[in-house]
C-alpha cells in the first residue's frame, strides 16, 4: 500500500502523458454538468469511473506496466509485468497482441482477395492462388478457397503448402487450424513462454514471378503467418492467465476473422485486468457485445438495464433501426456524464479524468458500430466506425492508442477496395508490430491495381 | 422508458428542423482560382467545384462503392469500347434548365477538343475517344481502347452545353467565376469570398441554405474566430495549432485523407544550379529537422508526428514510394562545401560565387503555406544565407502560382511548394521534358525513360517498378529538395453535424451537412 502510494502520482502523470497536450489538468477540457445518460448506479460500474478512486485504482498504478498497456506500448508492458510477476498483466499484453495479429490477417485476406482474386489479372504468378485460397478460407468462403488451391497445387513453390490447406479445410475442422499445424506452414516460432515473444518469419514469403515478358518480380506474403502469430500470443495469453484463460474466447470475440464462431459468455473474476483501458466499461458490456453478435442488434433492449453501453444505446434503438446520429451524441453526453462522476469521486478534476472518459465515447460508438452492422446498416456502422477511429486522441497519427481497433478499421477498408486509409494505418504501425509488414503487401498491389483502373487525375496546389 | 424515448426522439426532430436553412461559413487556403472543374489548379478549387458540380461516378466517402447521382443505368457496349449511359430525368441545371446527354457528349468533347488547355481534359484524352448522343437521356462514350472497368475510370463532372459556344473552352470566361452546374450549390465568386447557394434539384436534398467560403489569412485569427462561432469550420488547421482544438469541447478536429508533400523546385537553367552536384549541396545544406521543429513545431522524436520527411516524389506510405532511398533529415556543411568546389564554385568572404559573380537565389513560396508552415521562407533562406548565398525571397499568390510558376514562367531559382493527390499519384506532368507542370522545364533522359516505362507498363507491379526506380533517380539529380508530407487536418464547430469529408473531393457528401444547436 505504501508502495502504490508512493508511486502513484509519478504514474498517473505516466497516464496522463500519454495524450498529447493533457500534461495537467488545466490543458483538458473540463466536464461539463449534463444531465444524466444513463442511471448513475448504472455508470458507477464503469472502469473509468471506479477506477477515478484513487485506492481502485492503486493497484495499477503500482506496476509500471498498466501505463504501458494503457499506451499499448506492449514489449515495455512485457518487461515491467515480467519484473513484477505480474501474470494477469502479461496475458493482457498477448491476448493484444493476438488481437492485433488477427486483425493483420483479415487485413492481408481482404486485400488479398480483392486484387488477387476478385480482380485477378492473367499476368498475375499463378503461385498466388495459394494465398487467395487460404484469404478466402479466413474470410469464410471454403468452396473458393478450395478453387483458388487447387490452381495452386499446380505450383511445385506453393503446391506442398496449398495442398496442405485444403486437406484441412475438407476435414471440417472447428476454427482456427491448431498453433502447431500452422506453425509447420509457417515456421517454428518458438515455444510458448509469456514471458518473451515469438521468433518471425523472414518475409517476404514469397517472390514470385509476373507471366509476361519482363517478368517482374511480385513480393507476397503468406496470411498464414499472421494468424500463427495471434494463436501463438493468444496460447501464451492462455499459458499466464491461468484460470482466467476462461475469458479468452470472450475477449478475443470482437477480434476474430469472418470464418470463426461468435461466442457469448460472462468475464470471470479479476475482469478489471482485462477491461482497464478497453472500450468495454464493464464485465456487462461484454457480455452486451458478444450478445448482439450471436443474437443481434435486440440484445441492445435485453442488456439496457446492466450493461452501460447498451443503456446508452437504448435511446437511439427504435427496435429495428439505430439512429446513428443519436449514438453520436450519445457518445458524447456519456463521455460527459463520466467526466462529471469522476470528479465527484475525485473530489476535483484530474489530469486523468478526460483520457478515461474518452474510452466511455469510444466504447459507446464502438458499440455502437458493432449494433448497426448486426441490423444490417452497413454505412451507419461504417460512420461510427470511422468516429471511433478519429476520436482517438488525434484521429489517425494516434492509431498506437488501440491498435487492434485501427487494424480493424484498415481490414474494413481494404474489404472495401479502399487501400489509402489502410496504408495510412498500417504505416504508423509497422515499427512497433514489424511482422505486420506482412498485411502491407497485399494491401500495396491493392492500391497499384486500383490505380491503373481510377479516373485519372493530376497533381494540384 | 417508452416516454423517456418519446421526449428524446422529439427532442432529435427539433435538432433536425434547426438545421433546415443554416448558412455556413469556413475558411479555406486561399479563394479558388477557378470554378471551371477543366481548369482545377489547387485543392481549394477541386474542393468548391465538387459543391457546384455532379462527377459523372464517385466513391462513397463512407463504404468506397462506387455512385452516380446522375446516371441512372449503364451497359458496358462496343465489346468494352464503350459504355452506354442512361440519365436520371428531371435533374436540372442551376439555370432551370434539363440536364441532358446532349451535356454529357458536350463534356466528352470539350475534353477532347484541343482548343480546350485543360490539363485535367488532358488526362482523358489518353482514354476516351468520343460520345454520340442516342436520345435525350442516352449516351454512348467510345473509348480508345477496352476498359476492364470503364465506371471507375469516368469520374470527371458535367457541364452545361448551353452555357458554351464552343467545345473550346477557355479557363478565363465568365462561366470560371459564375458557373452552372447540376451539384447541390450554385456558386459564384467575388474578390473577397465565394457564395454557395442551396439548390433544389432531384438529386440532391441539401440542409445547409447557404455556404460561405473565406479566405483563412493568419491560422491564428482564424483559430480565434472559429472559437468565437463567427465561423463554423477551417479545411486545413495548421499543426501548431491542432492540440489546443483537440481540447476543445467547441471544436472537433477531422481527419482529411489527402496525401499531399512539400518540395523546393530548383531552376536547373539557372547556370549555378545547372550542375546536379549544386543541387546536392543544396539538398544537404537544408536542415530539415530543424526546418519542421521552427515552422511546424515537430520536435525531433515526437510520436505520430504528422510531418515525415521524404526522399522523393511520393509520400512515405505510398506503394510508389522506394524505401531504399534515405531520406536527409539534417545538414551536412562539410559534405556539401566539397560538393559545390567540385563543381567550381569558390568562396569568397564568405560568399559562393561562380566564376567572379556571387550567387544570389531568388526563391519564392505559394503564400498560403505560410499558415500550415510558419515562417518557412523565412528558414529556408536564412539556411542558405547562413550556408554561404544571398538570396531574395517573396511569397506568391496562389493565382501567380498557377498562371506563372507552374507554368514555367517565374524567375525564381528556387520555388517551395506542395502537390497533392488522390489515390492515383501520378508525377509525369511534373518531371517528364513534355510535362504539362514541370515548374522550371528540367529535362533528364533517364527521368524519362522511367516516365515513359510507368507509361507502358503491362502490369501495376511494372509500374511500380519504374516508379521506384524514378525515384532513386530524382533523388540524384534533384529537380526538386523534397521536404516532407504533411497530413491534413479540418476543424469544425460541433453544432455542424453529418459533416463526412470525403477523401479529396471533401464535400461530396454535402447534402448530409447540416448545423444543429448544441
Amino acid at each position: 500500500m505504501m508502495r502504490a502510494a508512493w508511486r502513484g502520482p509519478a504514474l498517473l502523470l505516466g497516464f496522463v502523458a500519454g495524450f498529447g497536450g493533457c500534461g495537467s489538468p488545466k490543458d483538458v477540457a473540463g466536464p461539463r454538468a449534463s444531465e444524466a445518460v444513463i442511471d448513475a448506479a448504472l455508470l458507477a460500474k464503469a472502469w473509468p469511473v471506479r477506477l477515478s478512486s484513487d485506492a481502485e485504482r492503486a493497484p495499477f498504478e503500482a506496476d509500471p506496466g498498466w501505463t504501458h498497456i494503457f499506451e499499448r506500448r506492449y514489449p515495455l508492458a512485457l518487461m515491467e509485468f515480467n519484473r513484477s510477476g505480474n501474470a494477469a498483466g502479461r496475458a493482457r499484453v498477448h491476448q493484444e497482441l493476438a488481437a492485433v495479429y488477427r486483425q493483420g490477417a483479415l487485413i492481408a485476406a481482404n486485400a488479398t482477395h480483392h486484387v488477387y482474386g476478385a480482380d485477378r489479372a492473367p499476368t498475375d504468378p499463378l503461385a498466388l492462388q495459394y494465398i487467395v485460397g487460404v484469404s478466402r478460407a479466413m474470410r469464410g468462403d471454403a468452396a473458393a478457397a478450395q478453387v483458388a488451391l487447387a490452381e495452386a497445387t499446380l505450383v511445385p513453390a506453393v503446391a506442398a503448402q496449398a495442398a496442405a490447406w485444403s486437406t484441412w479445410l475438407e476435414g471440417g475442422h472447428i476454427w482456427p487450424p491448431d498453433r502447431a499445424w500452422l506453425e509447420a506452414r509457417t515456421g517454428p516460432m518458438g515455444p510458448v513462454d509469456p514471458t518473451t515473444q515469438p521468433l518471425l518469419m523472414a518475409m517476404p514469403h514469397h517472390q514470385l514471378e509476373e507471366r509476361t515478358a519482363q517478368g517482374a518480380t511480385v513480393d507476397a506474403n503468406d496470411p498464414t503467418a499472421l494468424l500463427a502469430l495471434s494463436e501463438w500470443h493468444l496460447a501464451a495469453a492462455r499459458k499466464a492467465a491461468g484460470k482466467g484463460a476462461a475469458d479468452l474466447p470472450l475477449l478475443m470475440n470482437t477480434w476474430r476473422l469472418p470464418v470463426e464462431s461468435a461466442v457469448t459468455g460472462s468475464l470471470g473474476a479479476g475482469a478489471d485486468a482485462w477491461l482497464f483501458g478497453r472500450g468495454a466499461l464493464c464485465p456487462e458490456d461484454l457480455s452486451f457485445l458478444a450478445d448482439v453478435d450471436a443474437s443481434g442488434p435486440g440484445a441492445v433492449s435485453a442488456w439496457a438495464d446492466r450493461s452501460p453501453l447498451a443503456a446508452a444505446l437504448a435511446p437511439a434503438w427504435d427496435g429495428s433501426k439505430l439512429n446513428h446520429e443519436k449514438v453520436l451524441d450519445q457518445s458524447v453526453l456519456l463521455m460527459r456524464q463520466a467526466q462529471v462522476a469522476m470528479v465527484q469521486a475525485t473530489g476535483g478534476e484530474a489530469g486523468f479524468h478526460r483520457p478515461f472518459a474518452l474510452f466511455v465515447r469510444l466504447g459507446v460508438l464502438r458499440a455502437g458500430m458493432q449494433v448497426a452492422d448486426k441490423a444490417g446498416q452497413y454505412r451507419d456502422a461504417g460512420i461510427l466506425r470511422l468516429e471511433a477511429l478519429e476520436r482517438m486522441e488525434g484521429g489517425k497519427g494516434s492509431v498506437q492508442r488501440d491498435p487492434a481497433f485501427a487494424l480493424s478499421v484498415a481490414a474494413w477498408d481494404a474489404g472495401n477496395r479502399s487501400p489509402l486509409r489502410p496504408e495510412d494505418i498500417l504505416h504508423n504501425l509497422v515499427t512497433d508490430f514489424p511482422a505486420l509488414a506482412a498485411a502491407r503487401t497485399p494491401l500495396e498491389a491493392l492500391h497499384l491495381r486500383l490505380n491503373r483502373h481510377a479516373a485519372p487525375s493530376t497533381p494540384v496546389h | 422508458m417508452a416516454w423517456r424515448r418519446t421526449i428524446l426522439g422529439l427532442s432529435g426532430l427539433a435538432m433536425g428542423l434547426l438545421g433546415t436553412g443554416a448558412t455556413l461559413n469556413y475558411f479555406e487556403e486561399a479563394l479558388p482560382t477557378t470554378l471551371n472543374p477543366l481548369f482545377a489548379e489547387t485543392m481549394v478549387d477541386s474542393r468548391a467545384q465538387e459543391l457546384v458540380f455532379d462527377r459523372l461516378w464517385y466513391r462513397d466517402a463512407i463504404t468506397n462503392e462506387l455512385q452516380s447521382r446522375v446516371v441512372k443505368t449503364h451497359q458496358v457496349a462496343e465489346a468494352g469500347r464503350a459504355i452506354k449511359i442512361t440519365l436520371k430525368e428531371g435533374i436540372t441545371w442551376h439555370d432551370g434548365s434539363s440536364m441532358t446527354s446532349k451535356d454529357l457528349c458536350f463534356t466528352v468533347k470539350s475534353m477532347l477538343n484541343r482548343g480546350t488547355p485543360s490539363v485535367v481534359a488532358a488526362a482523358y484524352q489518353e482514354f476516351v475517344a468520343g460520345c454520340e448522343t442516342q436520345g435525350p437521356s442516352v449516351a454512348l462514350v467510345r473509348f480508345r481502347k477496352v476498359l476492364p472497368k470503364p465506371r471507375e475510370r469516368l469520374g470527371f463532372h458535367i457541364l452545361p452545353a448551353s452555357q458554351f459556344s464552343s467545345t473550346a473552352i477557355s479557363p478565363d470566361m465568365e462561366f470560371s467565376a459564375r458557373p452552372t452546374g447540376t451539384g447541390a450549390y450554385k456558386g459564384a465568386r467575388t474578390r473577397r469570398e465565394v457564395i454557395f447557394d442551396a439548390q433544389s434539384n432531384t438529386h440532391h436534398s441539401p440542409s445547409l441554405m447557404q455556404l460561405q467560403l473565406r479566405e483563412g489569412g493568419d491560422p491564428l485569427l482564424q483559430i480565434r474566430t472559429l472559437e468565437g462561432g463567427e465561423v463554423q469550420g477551417i479545411v486545413v488547421v495548421p499543426p501548431g495549432s491542432r492540440a489546443d482544438l483537440r481540447a476543445s469541447d467547441e471544436v472537433t478536429l477531422k481527419s482529411y485523407d489527402l496525401r499531399s508533400w512539400w518540395f523546393i523546385a530548383v531552376n536547373t537553367k539557372n547556370p549555378a544550379l545547372q550542375d546536379k552536384r549544386v543541387r546536392q549541396a543544396l539538398n544537404l545544406l537544408i536542415d530539415r529537422t530543424e526546418l519542421r521543429e521552427y515552422t511546424i513545431g515537430v520536435k525531433p522524436g515526437d510520436r505520430n508526428s504528422p510531418c515525415e520527411f521524404i526522399s522523393g516524389p511520393f509520400v512515405s506510405v505510398s506503394p510508389y514510394y522506394n524505401r531504399t532511398i534515405p531520406t536527409v533529415p539534417t545538414a551536412n556543411r562539410a559534405k556539401a562545401d566539397a560538393l559545390l568546389k567540385a563543381a567550381g564554385l569558390t568562396r569568397i568572404g564568405g560568399r559562393w560565387h561562380l566564376g567572379e559573380q556571387p550567387i544570389t537565389l531568388k526563391i519564392g513560396m505559394l503564400a498560403n503555406l505560410n499558415n500550415e508552415a510558419t515562417d518557412l521562407l523565412e528558414q529556408v533562406g536564412n539556411q542558405l544565407g547562413d550556408a554561404g548565398f544571398d538570396r531574395q525571397t517573396s511569397k506568391v499568390s496562389a493565382d501567380e502560382w498557377s498562371q506563372e510558376v507552374v507554368s514555367g514562367q517565374s524567375d525564381f531559382d528556387l520555388v517551395i511548394g506542395k502537390w497533392s493527390f488522390g489515390l492515383v499519384e501520378a508525377v509525369g506532368d511534373l518531371f517528364h521534358t513534355n510535362g504539362r507542370k514541370n515548374i522550371f522545364g528540367y529535362t533528364d533522359a533517364g527521368v524519362d525513360e522511367f516516365l515513359n516505362a510507368y507509361e507502358d507498363a503491362v502490369t501495376d507491379t511494372e509500374q511500380k517498378d519504374a516508379y521506384h526506380k524514378l525515384h532513386a533517380r530524382l533523388a540524384d539529380e534533384l529537380p526538386y529538395l523534397f521536404l516532407w508530407k504533411l497530413d491534413t487536418k479540418s476543424a469544425w464547430r460541433t453544432e455542424v453535424r453529418g459533416n463526412i469529408i470525403t477523401p479529396y473531393f471533401y464535400f461530396t457528401e454535402i447534402d448530409s451537412w447540416k448545423v444543429v444547436e448544441n
